[in-house]
């Protein structure tokens, strides 16, 4: 393994002896490495005379593994009573399953409880929904809405203890039947925890969820940090006899106490983590231990209140799901690179390929290209859904029928030889730099919000800068600072070429070890634990970039931090100051763009080799895979932008574009062959005299990967 | 409107995609462009921020009231104007959220959410100029016109036509008042429109839809160069279908009536006609049962969504 590799840590629930591994590359099989590249199909959608038909093309598209759910309303029949193929062939999973094996191929399964899928109802029973005490319930009371196509429902609330008796019993028939093909004796290589829990979206927090059982849940949290009622009174000043009288608060009003509010900001990132342990526990219980498990967050859930390395503790893979047109390969960068940052394997469990119709329409290239950026910026394991088409859905490359639906299934078929020929998932891509959002600061403006409760994950999506809508006091004024100097640091080094990840401040710390250069939005308030271990990192070697202002208070307690530096820098000029600190630096930056040249140079950074001779320099873009083994180096080029964009890429003479297979030479050197009696020693002399570089035209939205030859 | 097991089938994604491109085309051909929202949140008075798109503008002054957020848009250069009080958001959820039964459908949704914003004063929303909410009939009779324009057992065609191929195609069908199917072209399967000669051919398609569909109440087929004229009324659809560059075939009297009813309600008689018959825009809760497909083995039908008003603005 690459030194990278060996530096990222496995996940620590998998056992050793295990069969079935997730690794950072993707599956490690009976010791033998297995890209984690599969498609999404689903049996009960498919009329079961043409799951042959379709499994062999999805292997025909050189696709190993498959993925699919297995929905909850449609195997159960009556309350506890279910139906795996007894009465209709269309359910008999277990007979899809063995054709699978029977054609080599591999399984993902995820049997919820959550599907969507584009299920009426996501895929649970309805009567179920109906009962009032599985519903989730919003600050004023009232039963939250999905507003489902084509007939909303109302929220189940994940801290339901009734929802959870009701999963038990599900499980306890789906999860031994299953079971039976688990990999050696079937396909059946993982299982995913639920799906995309997320309060079905709704993530304001003073929106969801205020139901007796969530309630039960957040004043059991309160206790336990801080020790018993006496600790809670003492933190609030207030005078509580009894955990009942706990209440959440439903709304911020400024002579509020800031911890209370903070407090629940952190419950609610605990009620997402502790809702996927009790349905992990839950499937545990009919599972053996060495079985993989995984989950995935919806699209645009980068932050507050999802929090990727802390769900990655709970189970062995998490990734993100990903919707995308080709007007967003930003978005699909930005996502690919925080996966990078926080996640042992960057995935995304289901990644577009074709879509479903209640989204922006979404067409062949848009799913091609944001595919390749994804690629682009280091995402490892792609789960296509939906790699055969299905009701409810359009545009997949595979359909009903098990035809190919061109040019689109090329693109899939292409996209796997090139992926497993040029070892994509062994060669991870490397920066030496991690820009991290401050959690303590999106709780501030989850907090100061004043559209609650329209659901952050919407607007993000549409690309609102929520903190814009927040008060504009102390608090939302951080928060505003935070998202303007994230902002202003992306486009401060994509202006310079250089690559970076998206990492959280409050993540894991072993996946941050691997970064040199770490670059933190500060203002004097600060997440203290945060600040004491950058500092840390300083004296340890690493640069550590803080500002515009340096942490002197402990965010929400007032406490006095540490000082991080003392006396006058070492060094500075326009924008910035620099300390040495132990091994390392910190710098001061008051103004990004400034700072990140300098931090270029003093830190050693290295650009792409790209330069853009026509166009917009932060929208066009490169990474560079180096050459592995016996594989030459990589280069990927993206353009972003609406336009076309001209630019020439240093130490590169000729190049194949991969998934075009396409060759681009300098035009120089093919000029000169031409030119003069003799071509040979012309061309000799004009290659001792130039450093070797390829001018070419990248089309706008669009990905190319360059193999240098 | 919608089953609730509606069937959405062999939908082609290019198709899809086309028909929202060319919406937006069209849309992009009437339309004019637009100045950035002004938002103004306010507390107890005073403005807590305010922003024009999402450019902070200066806050902490007086609030001042619908009658002046309009004036307030014009000198920031801003379209349309939002003063928002601080909790009203959430109220303005609670009031539609709270009209939810479980069984309805998304048009019930949307009806409530209307209802809802027909209310925002009152929630503490103003808006500058002020939202022209439609008055909501009550569901009986949204439903009687929707049964009246597109009978039960018929299907609806669309079929847009560019260079001899399908550019956009759109199939649905309606059963017990509800659309219970929705595909494309590509659900006739190789029995699909010859896009080539699809003037000539339309006799046989229209057989086919009939045959794997329901029989085809009306039919729209356009070429996809003529949208833009017909949009900007540069020629007529008998024109168009003179040149054969349009079809609705067939085309039942009572479109033409709503076609009639549509370009009066464009003169505002519409919206005089409901006024006289007391459709007005008060939303009041939803007056009719609940007539759509209930949640199968469901104890409770309403769900158990407890009554609740919304909470007065402050």
């Amino acid at each position: 393994m690459s030194r990278d590799h060996a530096s990222l840590p496995e996940s620590p629930l998998m056992s050793p002896c295990a069969r079935v591994r997730i690794t950072p590359a993707g599956l490690e099989i009976d010791g033998e490495a297995q890209p984690l590249m599969s498609g999404a199909v689903h049996y009960w959608r498919i009329d079961p005379a043409r799951w042959p038909t379709v499994l062999d093309a999805i292997a025909g598209l050189g696709f190993r593994i498959i993925e699919t759910y297995v929905p909850w309303s449609v195997h159960e029949r009556r309350p506890g009573g279910f139906d795996f193929g007894e009465s209709s062939p269309q359910r008999a999973i277990g007979t899809f399953l063995e054709l699978a094996r029977e054609r080599g191929l591999l399984a993902l399964v995820r049997p919820g409880p959550h599907i969507n899928s584009e299920l009426t109802d996501f895929g649970f029973p309805s009567r179920l929904l109906a009962e009032p005490r599985v519903q989730a319930r919003t600050a004023h009371g009232t039963v939250a809405w999905f507003p489902g196509f084509p007939r909303p429902f109302p929220i189940p609330s994940y801290a339901s203890r009734r929802l959870l008796e009701e999963t038990r019993i599900w499980f306890q028939a789906v999860v031994p039947h299953l079971a039976r093909w688990i990999y050696p004796a079937g396909p059946v290589v993982a299982f995913q925890v639920d799906n995309e829990l997320s309060n079905f979206f709704r993530t304001s927090i003073y929106d969801l969820d205020y139901s007796d059982d969530a309630l039960t849940d957040y004043r059991e949290f309160l206790l336990e940090r801080y020790g018993g009622l006496q600790g809670l009174n003492a933190a609030y000043g207030s005078r509580l006899s009894s955990s009942g009288q706990i209440e959440p608060p439903r709304k911020y009003v400024p002579a509020d106490l800031l911890l209370r509010h903070l407090d629940w900001c952190e419950f609610q990132s605990h009620a997402l983590l502790l809702a996927w342990r009790r349905i992990k526990a839950l499937l545990r219980e009919h599972l053996p231990a060495d079985v993989p498990l995984f989950t995935n967050l919806p699209p645009n859930t980068l932050d507050f209140p999802f929090d990727l390395s802390a769900t990655e503790q709970l189970v062995d893979q998490v990734g993100l799901d990903l919707y995308y047109t080709r007007r967003e390969l930003g978005r699909v960068q930005q996502t690919a690179r925080a996966l990078c940052a926080q996640t042992r394997l960057p995935s995304c469990p289901e990644f577009g390929a074709g879509c479903f119709l209640t989204w922006v329409p979404t067409g062949p290239e848009d799913n091609q290209q944001a595919t390749l950026s994804a690629a682009m910026y280091g995402v490892r394991s792609f789960n296509f859904y939906m790699l055969v088409d299905r009701e409810r859905w359009y545009g997949s490359p595979i359909r009903v029928t098990g035809q190919r639906w061109e040019p689109h299934a090329t693109f899939y078929e292409r996209l796997m030889q090139v992926w497993t020929s040029r070892r994509l998932d062994a060669r991870p891509r490397s920066t030496a730099m991690v820009l991290l959002r401050v959690r303590r600061y999106d709780h501030l403006a989850a907090i100061t919000s004043l559209i609650n409760p329209i659901t952050p994950i919407g607007l993000r999506g549409a690309g609102v800068r929520l903190e814009r809508f927040t008060r504009d006091d102390a608090e939302g004024r951080l928060a505003n600072l935070h998202g303007d100097q994230l902002e202003a640091w992306e486009e401060a080094l994509e202006a310079l070429g250089l690559d970076f990840d998206l990492g959280d401040s409050q993540q894991a710390r072993s996946l941050l070890e691997r970064y040199r250069v770490l670059i933190v939005p500060t203002g004097a308030e600060f997440e203290g634990r945060t600040s004491e271990y950058l500092l840390e990192r300083a004296r340890a070697g690493a640069w550590v970039v803080m500002g515009p202002v340096l942490p002197v208070w402990e965010l929400g307690t007032g406490k006095r931090l540490p000082t991080l530096v003392s006396g006058p820098p070492d060094q500075e000029g326009e924008g910035w100051q620099r300390w040495a600190v132990g091994a390392g630096h910190l710098v001061l930056a008051t103004q990004p763009a400034a700072a990140a040249l300098t931090l270029r140079e003093l830190a050693g950074l290295n650009p792409g080799g790209l330069e853009v001779l026509e166009g917009s320099a932060t929208q066009v873009h490169v990474t560079r895979l180096p050459p592995w083994g016996d594989l030459p180096e990589l280069v990927w080029v993206m353009n972003e932008g609406a336009a076309r964009a001209r630019v020439r890429l240093a130490g590169v003479a000729a190049a194949l574009e991969l998934m075009r297979e396409q060759r681009i030479e300098a035009a120089s050197h093919q000029r000169l062959r031409n030119e003069g009696e003799d071509g040979e020693s012309e061309v000799a002399v004009i290659q001792s005299n130039a450093l070797p570089s390829l001018t070419f035209e990248i089309p706008p939205q669009t990905v190319f990967l360059l193999e240098v030859r | 409107m919608f089953s609730p097991w509606i069937d959405i089938h062999d939908v082609n994604g290019l198709h899809w995609v086309n028909l929202w491109a060319e919406v937006l085309r069209l849309r992009g051909e009437a339309g004019r462009p637009r100045r950035p929202p002004l938002f103004v949140f306010h507390e107890h008075g005073t403005v807590i921020r305010a922003l024009k798109g999402q450019e902070p503008l200066p806050a902490g002054f007086p609030y001042p009231g619908a009658a002046g957020l309009h004036a307030l848009a014009r000198e920031h250069g801003a379209g349309l104007a939002f003063g928002v009080d601080a909790h009203a958001l959430a109220r303005f959820f609670a009031a539609f959220e709270s009209q939810m039964r479980y069984g309805e459908d998304f048009l019930a949704y949307v009806t409530h959410v209307v209802r809802a914003l027909s209310r925002l004063p009152a929630l503490g929303i103003d808006v500058a100029p002020a939202l022209q909410i439609p008055g909501i009939p009550p569901r009986l009779i949204l439903d009687a016109l929707w049964n009246a324009a597109f009978p039960d057992g018929t299907s609806l065609a669309l079929y847009v036509f560019d260079e001899g191929t399908v550019y956009a195609s759109l199939l649905i069908s309606k059963e017990n008042g509800m659309l219970t199917r929705l595909s494309t072209d590509d659900g006739l399967g190789s029995e699909g429109v010859r896009a080539a000669e699809w003037q000539k051919d339309l006799p046989r398609l229209i057989d086919e839809i009939n045959r794997r569909f329901s029989p085809l109440w009306a039919g729209f087929f356009v070429e996809r160069r003529a949208l833009p004229q017909l949009v900007r009324r540069e020629i007529s659809l008998e024109q168009a279908s003179e040149a054969g560059l349009a079809a609705r075939v067939p085309w039942p009297d009572r479109f033409r009536a709503l076609e009639w009813l549509w370009k009066q309600g464009q003169r505002g008689l519409a919206v005089s006609l409901f006024s006289r018959f007391g459709l007005s825009r008060s939303p009041g809760r939803t007056a009719s049962p609940d007539r759509t497909a209930s949640p199968e083995q469901s104890a409770s039908s309403d769900g158990a969504v407890p009554t609740d008003k919304a909470t007065p603005h402050e």
